[in-house]
């Protein structure tokens, strides 16, 4: 019933039965979705079997943010099979016992999406290499070491199978659910397929199909009527994609219980809190105000943000000590959580933020 | 549901509670023998836990899981001082912590259950372990990493990583916990309890709804 069809003109057209997503909203969406991250995959090199092709062990590859490691299995088993191995290894070869850690030594998530990691990986480089502009370690491959046996069972528990993640992605999309509206409602009101679609949609990397029954439970970007009426100061720093109301209360970003965010600092727990998408007074939540109120010593409160920031939405003062990484894009401060909870989120409806350190 | 700071005070609360009155330091009791912990680092990241001796039930009897494989899983019905007399009986190590959902604004069990070797206990393994009460569900779906039943929304157990450790681990789903919780708390509220009390009540009901499915 409601196809993700888009228009050029906004506001959006909200009241027709399909919900049309606006132009800018999309562009947002695909974006997100098209973004890669160059990933180096390469055998142990302690455990390249005997006969293997020394020389060609790394595989190389542009790999989907919204991906997950145990997707990406079975093209490196297939190139490993095909260049490195010969066929006596290959028939040995068993994805049930491999892992994947970082050149440094830290075990992987696999149930994490790729693009977590690589931001993850980031913003812990950002602390140890204070001595690099941050754009630069954003350029190169995540040197990425594949185990092919003993895998630490202590610390991973569980194989990376592509069953297993789908569990987990779905456990996150239905927490998602639940802090945006209070309940699941929307994810269960999901028929099977729908269910199994959403999953496979990531697998096959296909915008179209996860949109077509994700924008059932994504909230839109464009504000409710009640937000951003004529008299709220706000309006003027929001995205020109949200300009006008149009959507159904029930469906808008800024009419959300909360907006589901973790904050990823380096090397530490993620900081889960409750953000709403408006502040108290009913002006739209931003990054910064949420950084600040969370990590005042990284983000300190500073006054309201001058007009002239949304000529350069990029500026950053000099004396800025931390950054976030949303999607591998430093975010602008007056960024509105409710905005990114709409358009920057990962595929299992999570917006995740990485907060990595500036040069000192 | 609480806040963040409701459950630091709960468990903090519960834990001075049953210190003060067991005479030993063995985790007899669903709740002695926790301790507090926090983030080396971080604020706000504190939790419950405390380790336990499990055992493996003797293959005697007449539960059965479905397993994936087509097998029958056996699972006998449980008797904790019978297991814990048995010194023949294989044991493993429990880690349990009680962690606060950042989602569902509850407090959550997680647990690791290991071997004498330090290997965690596959979910299927786990299953045979005393840690879990016969029939604990009617028609459980079970996988070698998830249990469902069939008409929940969320897994009952399911892995994830802990908020604080970051480590992998198996827990159960605070999803329904808050409804279950205060319905208890409706029959057993008395006026005039501190906030104290009542958090600390809160959370001795919430053990009790855990206890429902698992032995601690």
């Amino acid at each position: 019933m409601a196809g993700y069809a888009t228009t050029r003109h906004h506001p959006a057209q909200g009241g027709g039965k399909d919900r049309i997503t606006d132009y800018h909203t999309t562009l947002f969406r695909r974006l997100t979705w098209e973004g890669t991250v160059p990933l180096e995959v390469r055998v142990d090199s302690k455990e390249l079997p005997a006969n293997s092709n020394r020389g060609l062990e790394c595989y190389y590859v542009q790999a989907p943010r919204v991906s997950y490691l145990p997707l990406l299995m079975p093209e490196i088993r297939r190139y490993l099979m095909d260049v490195v191995f010969d066929e006596a290894a290959a028939s040995n070869l068993k994805e049930e016992d491999w892992w994947f850690e970082t050149e440094e030594g830290t075990l992987l998530k696999w149930h994490w999406p790729i693009g977590l990691i690589y931001d993850n990986h980031t913003i812990s480089v950002s602390v140890r290499a204070a001595a690099s502009h941050r754009p630069a370690s954003q350029s190169l491959p995540l040197r990425i070491i594949l185990h092919l046996v003993s895998p630490p069972t202590e610390k991973l528990m569980l194989a990376p199978s592509p069953e297993a993640c789908k569990q987990a992605f779905m456990g996150q999309l239905k927490e998602a659910d639940f802090i945006r509206w209070g309940n699941t409602k929307r994810i269960t009101g999901l028929r099977k397929a729908e269910q199994d679609g959403i999953w496979e949609s990531i697998k096959e990397h296909n915008f179209d199909e996860y949109w077509r029954i994700a924008s059932k439970v994504t909230p839109s970007a464009t504000p409710a009527p009640s937000v951003g009426s004529p008299g709220n100061t706000s309006m003027h720093v929001r995205p020109p994609s949200i300009d006008a109301g149009g959507v159904p209360e029930k469906d808008s970003a800024y009419t959300v219980r909360c907006v589901p965010v973790r904050i990823y600092l380096p090397d530490g727990p993620f900081i889960q809190e409750l953000v709403p998408p408006l502040l108290e007074d009913g002006s739209p939540h931003s990054l910064y105000h949420f950084l600040s109120t969370h990590l005042p010593l990284l983000f300190p409160p500073r006054p309201n943000l001058p007009v002239s920031s949304r000529v350069n939405p990029t500026a950053q003062t000099s004396t800025d000590l931390a950054y976030a990484l949303v999607q591998g894009v430093v975010s602008p401060p007056e960024a509105e959580i409710a905005w990114l909870g709409a358009c920057l989120t990962g595929a299992d409806g999570w917006l995740n933020i990485c907060i990595g350190l500036n040069r000192t | 549901m609480l806040t963040r700071a409701q459950f630091d005070a709960a468990c903090k609360a519960l834990i001075t509670r049953y210190t003060e009155s067991a005479s030993d330091f063995i985790a007899v009791s669903p709740l002695k023998g926790w301790a507090w912990n926090e983030h080396s680092t971080y604020p706000n990241f504190g939790f419950m836990s405390r380790t336990v001796t499990v055992f493996r039930r003797p293959d005697t009897s007449a539960h059965y899981f479905d397993d994936p494989l087509g097998e029958e899983v056996l699972e006998e019905e449980h008797d904790a001082t019978v297991l814990s007399a048995t010194s023949e009986t294989e044991s493993f190590t429990c880690q349990q912590y009680v962690v606060f959902s950042s989602t569902f604004r509850v407090p959550a069990f997680y647990f690791l259950l290991s071997d004498s070797s330090g290997s965690p206990l596959p979910l299927l393994e786990v299953l045979k372990t005393s840690l879990f009460k016969i029939n604990a569900w009617d028609n459980p779906e079970v996988s070698s990493y998830t249990i469902s039943l069939p008409t929940a929304t969320f897994p009952l157990l399911s892995h994830g990583d802990h908020p604080t450790l970051g480590i992998p681990c198996w827990y159960f789903h605070p999803c329904e916990t808050t409804a279950v919780v205060d319905e208890l708390m409706r029959e057993v509220a008395q006026d005039g309890w501190s906030e104290e009390a009542r958090l600390a009540r809160w959370l001795e009901m919430w053990f009790m709804v855990v206890c429902s499915v698992v032995n601690l």
